[in-house]
């Protein structure tokens, strides 16, 4: 990758290449410091990543220029911005997206990027972003980032017809709005940092602005291309993780076979699909999906199958790693044609297993660490063959990219429940079982979803997770490292000991409003530990029931469910 | 002393003692076997307070059975000498055996005298109607008029229960749709129905209070009222608290609270609540 074109001595536009190269530039130097974003969580929990939720949006933007060869800047910033709604993730990565897309959207018509066109492509921008956010709009966030600088850059264009002067200005001016972010939000100034959307734009403007100054991006673009996520170094994949578990080869020889017309059927199917013809009477199909019976089925109805080969590359996978196989979670419910699906977001094997028990159609893996992108959210909806379908995102950072892919899934009609973490999406889930178990309703949308954010309301959430970094908040103080117990998002004890932790944490709940506390430990967890601390917690609390459900949840040691 | 009308119903029926002596209702017992031991579910062998202090604790849970044949021809015997006519009502013939042996005693001892009703119910749902009939029958009316009252009634009865845990119901085998809800991860509080002889899943709720809060929902949803019993499993207190939720709607003195019989109680559970109404629409 070193398509790096040298730019011209005056810096007074750029071309398709050279803006692409400043694009590379922008995502290398967001890859070099994603990690600080991270960090910059309000809350010291490994929660909805901001700097890795960044990146993956850059990449997928990145993806699909990579190979392009365009002089015409708007061609480029069409298809980043393409790639980048596709690929968002996380809050963050959605509002970003939205930049990118206001871009593509001021930038379509011109051949060279000028000073001008990049200012337009700011004010663009930051219009997209802002009708993407949530309302009403939270200053002292990415917002305030884009606005502010293309406020700056709209004064500044007259006197400035040099595109490197233009971004010295959005670098200064990103900072400037940076250091401000805490006395714009409170709970930014409380935990002592800096707004991390807003971190992660500044380093993508810095990395655009080091291209323009000729400082060298070799390191960084070997770094940004080998910073495909799944070559990270990751614990084991869940079955979800994992994706289609079959592999499902076969021959068909048939008469008339239309190639075409069997790959698009297939790919319908599930993913790597190779459909492949020598003339007109066998064609070879290869695809990976869920269920191998479907291709199998459908292909026999076409003509004569033979050499079937099915493989289950998940047990390979496990296999190959030493892990012991189990069953993966899978469907329960059987829908209809008209039937309401749900598609949840799920972020353990354990959890799958809860999900799928209530009637869950399909999941996406992910939450509180890897938010999925619209792009996999999207592709979990259009694989179920229903029309009607709810999407819990139980996650408050997912809840954006899921509200992004309703709309672009135009052909079903799709309603995103926000559901802000996974015992909300379990109670909606009881709601759904619910409903349909009175088979006349099992169809009617409405009153799924009426059903079902009223659940909402009606579970309280805690988590317990080690603290990445040293925070003191609402006066409880816990070094990175020690445990900490969250109510609600906040929180309220720390510790060293986990079974003492959770001691305290239930000592905070009001034994009169609630009866049931859910134990969902996560994978650092062993179920033996698990079971000791809820049978300590039944003791010690006999007022409330314990009940304690593998999860598989990375990370989080326990999500609480209390009703 | 003879009467023209003597109503007998099963135990399982829940009219409370008293009121069946006052009535001149006959309770036929039927019966819990716990382990080797069988006891007639007359109050007197075995307390219900005996018998929930116990049921938590019973593994195997005991088994239940009809009213013993034996028993049934002997207090049937006596009633056909009591009364020119029998109004016998049982609980229904496709959930227990009580129905066929309440047929065989009658047409026995009674044959073509007596009318063999199914309650489609249980507990107060059928108690409502043993009580109606028996009000009925001391009032004066004729055969033919206390069947046309019940028939009417039956199709107003609707009881609703929350049940605190899915393991009785389960072990009992004798609900199909229970069998579904089997190895699940996640431990729920079903909320039923029962109507005609049939037991329906409503609801399956996580937790008591909201599968109460549902019971209380779907109750209200029958109001005005005629009659109004509240049913627990040993679970008195809470019983009182659901009681007082229906004051706006009926008069608390007419709130019959019954601790359900143990032939029900083993396959339902202890701590249950439930409702049992006669609506008026």
């Amino acid at each position: 990758m070193t398509d790096q074109t040298p730019l011209s001595s005056e810096y007074a536009s750029l071309d398709g290449r050279q803006f692409k190269s400043m694009l590379l530039a922008g995502m290398a130097w967001l890859e070099q410091h994603y990690q600080i974003v991270n960090q910059l969580n309000v809350f010291p929990v490994p929660d909805g990543d901001t700097g890795i939720n960044m990146l993956l949006t850059m990449q997928s933007a990145y993806s699909e220029i990579a190979e392009l060869d365009d002089p015409h800047v708007g061609n480029v910033a069409r298809k980043f911005a393409k790639g980048a709604v596709n690929g968002s993730r996380g809050n963050s990565g959605v509002i970003l997206s939205q930049i990118w897309r206001g871009f593509s959207v001021a930038l379509r018509e011109l051949e060279r990027l000028d000073t001008p066109g990049f200012v337009s492509a700011c004010e663009t921008g930051t219009r997209f972003a802002y009708d993407a956010a949530p309302k009403p709009a939270r200053e002292g966030t990415i917002l305030t980032i884009i606005r502010e600088v293309s406020e700056r850059l709209g004064s500044e264009v007259e006197t400035r017809p040099d595109l490197r002067d233009l971004l010295v200005s959005a670098v200064d001016q990103a900072n400037d709005a940076l250091v401000r972010t805490p006395d714009m939000l409170p709970i930014l100034k409380q935990a002592g940092v800096v707004d991390s959307g807003g971190q992660g734009l500044t380093f993508i403007l810095e990395g655009m602005l080091r291209h323009l100054r000729g400082e060298s991006l070799e390191a960084e673009m070997v770094a940004a291309a080998a910073a495909a996520p799944g070559r990270k170094q990751v614990p084991v994949m869940s079955a979800m993780e994992f994706g289609h578990p079959y592999d499902v080869q076969m021959l068909v020889t048939g008469t008339n076979l239309d190639v075409e017309h069997i790959r698009v059927a297939i790919e319908k199917m599930g993913d790597s699909t190779i459909v492949t013809s020598d003339g007109d009477t066998t064609v070879k199909i290869h695809v990976h999906v869920f269920d191998p019976g479907q291709p199998i089925s459908y292909a026999s109805r076409l003509g004569v199958i033979s050499d079937v080969v099915v493989e289950n590359m998940y047990q390979q996978y496990l296999e190959n790693i030493g892990v012991e196989v189990v069953e993966a979670p899978k469907p329960t419910v059987e829908l209809l044609p008209g039937d309401v699906a749900v598609v949840a977001v799920s972020p353990g094997d354990g959890l799958a297993r809860v999900f799928y028990e209530q009637g869950a159609a399909r999941l996406v893996s992910g939450g509180q660490t890897m938010n999925p992108s619209v792009e996999e959210i999207c592709t979990a909806i259009n694989e179920l063959s229903a029309e009607k379908v709810i999407f819990l995102p139980n996650n408050s950072n997912i809840v954006l990219a899921a509200q992004q892919a309703a709309r672009k899934c135009k052909d079903k009609q799709v309603v995103v429940l926000p559901s802000k973490n996974v015992p909300q999406g379990v109670v909606a889930m009881f709601q759904y079982a619910n409903v349909r178990l009175h088979e006349a309703n099992r169809n009617n949308l409405d009153l799924f979803v009426e059903q079902m954010s009223e659940a909402l309301e009606q579970v309280m959430a805690g988590e317990v997770t080690t603290a990445v970094r040293s925070v003191e908040i609402d006066g409880v103080r816990a070094e990175a490292g020690q445990l900490i117990g969250l109510l609600e998002g906040k929180i309220v004890v720390s510790g060293d000991d986990l079974a003492q932790l959770m001691h305290d944490l239930i000592g905070r709940l009001d034994s009169n409003a609630y009866e049931l506390v859910t134990l969902y430990y996560g994978s650092n967890v062993t179920a033996a530990e698990a079971q000791d601390i809820g049978d300590a917690l039944g003791h010690d609390y006999p007022y409330f029931s314990f009940e304690v459900v593998a999860g598989g949840q990375p990370h989080y040691h326990f999500f609480l469910s209390i009703e | 002393m003879t009467v023209a009308i003597k109503v007998l119903a099963d135990s399982v029926c829940d009219v409370p003692r008293d009121l069946a002596a006052r009535l001149g209702i006959a309770l036929i017992p039927t019966v819990v076997t716990i382990g080797s031991q069988s006891y007639l579910d007359d109050d007197v062998q075995l307390t219900r307070d005996e018998f929930y202090r116990r049921l938590p604790m019973l593994n195997p849970l005991p088994t239940t059975s009809a009213c013993p044949l034996g028993l049934t021809r002997d207090m049937v015997a006596t009633a056909a000498a009591e009364a020119r006519h029998l109004i016998l009502i049982a609980a229904p013939a496709r959930l227990s055996g009580i129905y066929n042996n309440f047929r065989l005693a009658a047409e026995e001892f009674a044959p073509g005298r007596y009318t063999l009703i199914d309650s489609g119910q249980l507990t107060m749902g059928a108690g409502f109607l043993v009580l109606e009939a028996a009000e009925a029958a001391l009032a004066g009316a004729s055969v033919e008029e206390i069947v046309a009252r019940l028939q009417a009634l039956q199709s107003r009865i609707y009881i609703y229960a929350a049940l605190s845990t899915l393991d009785n119901l389960l072990k009992s085998g004798r609900v199909g749709w229970a069998t579904a809800l089997a190895g699940r991860i996640l431990g729920i509080k079903p909320v039923l129905s029962l109507r005609q002889g049939v037991v329906e899943s409503l609801a399956n709720i996580r937790t008591f209070r909201r599968a109460t809060d549902h019971l209380i929902d779907l109750a209200m949803q029958h109001t005005p009222l005629e009659r109004l019993a509240i049913l627990h499993t040993d679970n008195l207190a809470a019983a009182n608290e659901l009681k007082s939720v229906f004051a706006p709607v009926f008069p608390l003195e007419q709130i019959l609270v019954v601790n359900v019989n143990p032939s029900l109680g083993t396959h339902v559970g202890a701590k249950g609540l439930g409702v049992a109404l006669i609506t008026r629409t």
